[in-house]
């Protein structure tokens, strides 16, 4: 055996709600997978990859005079998911297609690979899960 | 038929599920601008969208499962406070049938669940209809 996590968990989709939302975010489900399974790296490709860039905008939405500031922030949730011990890996061309500062701005954990770079560690993962 | 349902400026017609794309965000949004433009709304849910306000969401959930103190409103909370803080202005209509359908049934008591055959009626009290999203 080579691998030295079990499980790879790509997430592709960027945004899954945001009002409706509650706490069962798909990155607390990864926290608890990476905790249950001895753990778990993920890839974060397409819009998600944004998830691994920091920026300054935090999400908020006032309603019937309510702000709503508890909204998922996938970018947080990136760094409690880091601090977990997961390692995240983007691919520098979804990097790239986020805009020409994307790459400096990668959160501190996450890993960027070459193009194709992801399939090729395919093989050392026991399971490799879209979520 | 004696018309039943209140005249409104604008129906928004909702379908569709929540978590796939921006619609009941855009949903709340459009409603809270009409709101505060002096609008009168009327909000027709049906699909998965009368789960929004089905009674059983509760009003809060903890805002995030590692820290429970701090909590987050439910779809029916913020509806339900649409509802009241616009004293009349909003209706909330949910079509029973999609609401038997999905499991909706049990549903906050600031809407009003309507009968599918009924639905033309809110259409005709409306002077404008945006229909947001589908089945």
């Amino acid at each position: 055996m080579t691998a030295t996590k079990s499980t790879l968990i790509i997430v592709e989709r960027g945004y899954r709600g945001a009002v409706e939302t509650q706490f069962a975010d798909v990155l607390y489900f990864i926290r608890a997978i990476h905790r249950q399974c001895g753990g778990a790296d993920v890839a974060v490709r397409g819009m998600a990859a944004s998830y691994a860039v920091s920026c300054d905008f935090r999400p908020a939405v006032v309603i019937a005079g309510r702000t709503l500031d508890t909204l998922t922030d996938p970018r947080r949730l990136i760094c409690d998911l880091v601090a977990d011990g997961v390692t995240i890996w983007v691919e520098e061309t979804d990097l790239t297609a986020l805009g020409p500062s994307a790459r400096a701005r990668l959160l501190p954990g996450a890993r960027c690979l070459p193009a194709g770079g992801l399939v090729a560690r395919w093989p050392a993962y026991e399971r490799v899960w879209f979520m | 038929m004696t018309a039943t349902v209140p005249h409104s400026d604008v129906l928004l017609k909702v379908l569709g599920a929540p978590h796939r794309t921006e619609l009941i965000t855009s949903l709340f949004r459009l409603t809270e601008a009409l709101l505060e433009r002096d609008a009168t709304v009327q909000i027709w849910a049906c699909g998965d969208a009368t789960g929004l306000t089905r009674a059983s969401l509760g009003m809060a959930k903890p805002a995030d499962v590692t820290d429970r103190a701090r909590t987050f409103p439910s779809t029916a909370a913020l509806a339900r406070d649409l509802i009241r803080k616009n004293d009349g202005r909003l209706r909330w209509y949910v079509c029973r049938f999609c609401a038997r359908d999905r499991g909706h049934a049990e549903q906050i008591d600031e809407v009003k669940t309507r009968p599918a055959a009924r639905f033309w009626e809110h259409v005709t009290a409306a002077d404008q209809m945006i229909v947001m999203g589908v089945c």
